[in-house]
């Protein structure tokens, strides 16, 4: 059994033993008594110095049975518990997958160390887990090497912005079991946390200065960005920012913002470069120092109006205005056909299209009716009240048919169902209606158009947050998707699966690869800014005790105590009756 | 500490040894006495009415003793002789020196032994002289006083650096010498006994001790204050050191004991704890200091 210490303060009562040998070195304050037999005394006899002083140390069994007693005490008041051979315990760290805790990774590896150090005397074995409150992470270590959980604990890298950790904590608990020991390790206080919790906070308070908030927009016809600097910290801070690109480096310019001050700043991407950093120098916390950024660009959609009709002008006019589309003359090779006649269903039978009636207004009067609009994402918002309608059209409608929007009974516009293409049908004479000058007739296409280029499986490039949930545009059962990080603070390639397609967890570029092909391009940056702030970060623990608890509750106390109590009682009548007690 | 007792306490004392001095006496019977007539067996030929032996009359023989019936029935002069009776000498001889009194105790009993020498001589009508030393002091003491209880001399407490001083005592021939005192004086013993046994006188010693005195209570550091010289010396003793010491006390009584048997002289340590009658009843008897009254 393993011998661990109830009380270890009591060793302090070993500094008795050097008081005693102290004492011993001086001699005793000296009495007075008349005697008859003074000659008798023999004048070379040793030991007659006289007096309270300092002298030698005068050994005697006295001393030795104070000695003797006082290790006797020692031992009492240490109140000696021996380990249960058969005692148990789970011990479970569970770390704060908070990106801020990556500032405060040696501090975690000391506390844990610290920690665990206490702890391993509380039971004969002890079983080590190491967690993460990010849930999608596996068991970072399960064993009983303390030594192999700390060098876990440093390769650890923490990946998510502020999250929910009660449900991590929870399952810790079932990992620990009722007896065992559920730790959390944090950067700070936690407000409220499930019960039998105990809390290692590591953090402290740090001045820090970062990037809150980035975008990319354009501005005639040039791609601008725009980011937010903020000063997280209770000092003024200065600092410098500047480009990275491809190993170059513009000229660094000076920042000085005072406690939380928010500096907006914008620029126009360097001529020729499709991707930069911003950068500002490094501080404690190195995540929010850096922003990748890239030229967006969006997928080409290309459109098709083949027909020569009465509506091919006013469709050219819409068609243009679809942002990021070209007009081309080869329908094959296009991605939607606005048609004013209903096509064979042979013909492009694969490419989505637009269909409008082409035939003119056979009435004069204004078909009446109440125009209803059904709940379908391309409609849903749009008003068609003032869409006035002479002649409708003659298509009928199937029962696969989705109606849009209807006139009295009459069906107006419907998605028109072919095999598994779904077309957007006009049931209306485009001439002798006012459609085009109702936004919602032009907005019902640009939806059209952008549900099929969010189809379009084609290269993308845009910004993302880190850990921004990724949709790729083709068959859902391909399951062979890449993530490529490109750096600079991760680098290299992992599988996932389409439904768990997110941005990388930390800032940086990266590419997603599917079946080999490039399907999008982009940077990730930090957008959670809950994560630079580290005013509230704090060090404490509600640990204190603990282990005495766990050690008092898997041990046994020392039998033998009532013997070494009778003891002790001899050693201090001994030592008086030898110290001259019995005279 | 010193003799300062108030007659009551003296008077206490004397009748302890009176006590004592009922069951036992002075070896008076160990030896034959020649001194003045009294009811002591003397060592020659007396007057009293034991008859002792028949021989020749010779010239010069005293005519009273002659065996008139014996001259009738053989016609020859013989002389029958009858034994002497005497009474003893005394001389007695207490230690006043501040030893004696350094416990209470040591000096109830050094008093009870002296007023137990006395009354044991008196009961024999022996011829006592007292005297008291203390060093070199001299001083005789008169029966008077003694029976008084006011024989304590006011200035025989005075710490005195030499050992007693016998020289001055004027001892009686073939007297019974008693000497009362501890004997804790640095020096051989050959000149106290030597002057002891001059003039074919027997001799006698009471030494009182005490337990503080063999086995002393000094552990650790003691200031000895001497009583006799009121010399200081601070000593530290452990228990090796007492036992060196008690070693030393040990030689010092044996000294003295060996001493004595080689000059045929009668030492005897009378402990202080106890009552006399219990003290003198061990070695005293023993020793042949003291024997039962018959």
């Amino acid at each position: 059994m393993d011998l661990t210490l109830g009380n270890p303060w009591g060793l302090l009562g070993l500094l008795s033993i050097p008081a005693i040998i102290l004492i011993h070195f001086f001699q005793r304050e000296s009495r007075t008594v008349k005697a008859s037999t003074l000659f008798l005394i023999r004048e070379v006899d040793e030991d007659t110095r006289s007096g309270r002083r300092f002298h030698r140390l005068q050994q005697s069994l006295p001393m030795w049975l104070q000695i003797l007693a006082a290790l006797l005490i020692t031992w009492l008041l240490c109140q000696p518990l021996w380990l249960k051979e058969n005692s148990r315990l789970r011990v479970v760290f569970v770390l704060d997958s908070s990106l801020s805790m990556s500032a405060f990774i040696d501090e975690s590896v000391g506390a844990v160390r610290k920690q665990a150090g206490l702890l391993e005397k509380s039971a004969t074995s002890i079983e080590w887990t190491l967690l993460e409150t990010n849930r999608a992470a596996s068991s970072l270590y399960r064993g009983t090497d303390i030594g192999e959980l700390l060098t876990v604990l440093k390769g650890w890298q923490p990946a998510l912005g502020y999250h929910d950790v009660t449900d991590a904590l929870r399952n810790a608990r079932a990992v620990a079991g009722a007896g065992g020991l559920v730790i959390f390790v944090t950067d700070h206080k936690e407000d409220s946390l499930p019960s039998k919790t105990d809390v290692l906070a590591v953090g402290s308070p740090i001045d820090n200065l970062g990037f809150a908030g980035v975008r990319v927009g354009n501005s005639g016809g040039q791609a601008v960005w725009h980011a937010l600097v903020r000063n997280y910290g209770n000092e003024t801070i200065e600092s410098r920012w500047w480009f990275e690109s491809e190993g170059q480096k513009s000229e660094s310019r000076p920042l000085r913002l005072k406690p939380d001050q928010v500096l907006a700043m914008q620029g126009a991407f360097p001529e020729g470069e499709d991707s930069v950093e911003l950068v500002l120098e490094d501080d404690a916390f190195a995540y929010d120092n850096r922003v990748p950024l890239v030229k967006p660009q969006r997928k080409q959609l290309f459109l098709a109006i083949p027909g020569n009709d009465a509506n091919s002008d006013m469709l050219k006019r819409i068609a243009s205005s679809i942002p990021d589309s070209a007009i081309t003359t080869d329908p094959l090779k296009s991605d939607i056909i606005f048609s004013s006649t209903d096509l064979p269903p042979t013909q492009f039978e694969s490419i989505p299209r637009i269909i409008t009636e082409d035939a003119p207004a056979g009435e004069s009067r204004i078909s009446s009716g109440a125009i209803v609009t059904e709940n379908h994402p391309l409609v849903v918002g749009l008003n068609w009240n003032g869409l006035l309608v002479r002649g409708l059209g003659r298509w009928d409608r199937q029962d696969a048919d989705d109606v849009l929007v209807w006139l009295d009974t009459h069906p107006l516009v419907f998605m028109k169902r072919r095999g598994d293409i779904w077309d957007l049908a006009f049931n209306f004479s485009l001439q002798g209606s006012n459609a085009e000058r109702i936004p919602a007739f032009v907005l019902a296409i640009h939806r059209f158009a952008e549900s099929i280029r969010d189809s379009k499986p084609a290269l993308e490039v845009g910004n993302f947050e880190t850990r921004q949930r990724l949709s790729l545009t083709g068959d859902p059962g391909v399951v062979d998707i890449t993530v490529e990080m490109l750096g600079p603070y991760e680098q290299g390639s992992r599988s996932l699966e389409a439904s768990y397609l997110r941005a990388p967890d930390l800032p940086g570029f990266f590419r997603v690869n599917r079946n080999g092909e490039v399907m999008l391009e982009g940077a990730a940056y930090l957008a959670d800014s809950r994560e630079s702030d580290f005013r509230n970060a704090e060090s404490f623990d509600t640990l204190h005790g603990r282990e005495s608890a766990l050690t008092e509750a898997n041990s046994a106390e020392d039998f033998y105590w009532p013997v070494w109590i009778i003891l002790v009682s001899g050693l201090f009548v001994g030592s008086w009756y030898y110290s001259g007690g019995r005279r | 500490m010193s003799f300062t007792f108030d007659r009551e306490e003296l008077r206490e004392f004397r009748a302890r040894a009176e006590a004592a001095a009922e069951h036992l006496q002075l070896p008076f019977r160990q030896d034959l006495w020649k001194g003045r007539s009294g009811n002591w067996l003397g060592a020659g030929i007396g007057s009293s009415i034991d008859f002792q032996d028949h021989r020749p009359y010779l010239p010069g023989d005293d005519p009273r003793y002659i065996n008139w019936q014996a001259y009738a029935r053989t016609g020859a002069y013989s002389m029958k002789l009858y034994r002497e009776e005497v009474s003893p000498v005394v001389d007695l001889v207490i230690d006043l020196s501040a030893s004696m009194s350094v416990v209470r105790e040591k000096a109830i009993r050094t008093l009870e032994l002296f007023y137990y020498c006395i009354t044991s001589s008196l009961h024999t009508t022996a011829s006592l002289t007292c005297y008291c030393v203390n060093g070199e002091d001299f001083q005789p003491l008169s029966l008077e006083a003694i029976h008084g209880h006011s024989w304590l001399p006011e200035n025989l407490g005075i710490p005195h650096k030499k050992p007693p001083s016998l020289n001055r005592v004027k001892w009686r021939n073939r007297s019974m010498r008693i000497l009362i005192s501890d004997l804790l004086f640095p020096g051989s013993p050959q000149e106290i006994l030597s002057t002891m046994l001059a003039g074919h006188a027997r001799g006698m010693i009471f030494c009182p001790w005490d337990l503080s005195e063999m086995e002393p209570d000094w552990f650790g550091n003691v200031e000895l204050v001497d009583c006799e010289t009121n010399e200081k010396r601070v000593r530290y003793f452990s228990d090796a050191s007492l036992r060196r010491y008690n070693e030393s006390y040990n030689e010092h009584f044996n000294l003295w004991q060996t001493t004595c048997r080689q000059h045929g002289l009668h030492l005897c340590r009378v402990p202080s704890h106890g009552d006399l009658i219990t003290s003198l009843s061990g070695e005293a008897i023993s020793s042949g200091v003291v024997e039962l009254w018959t």
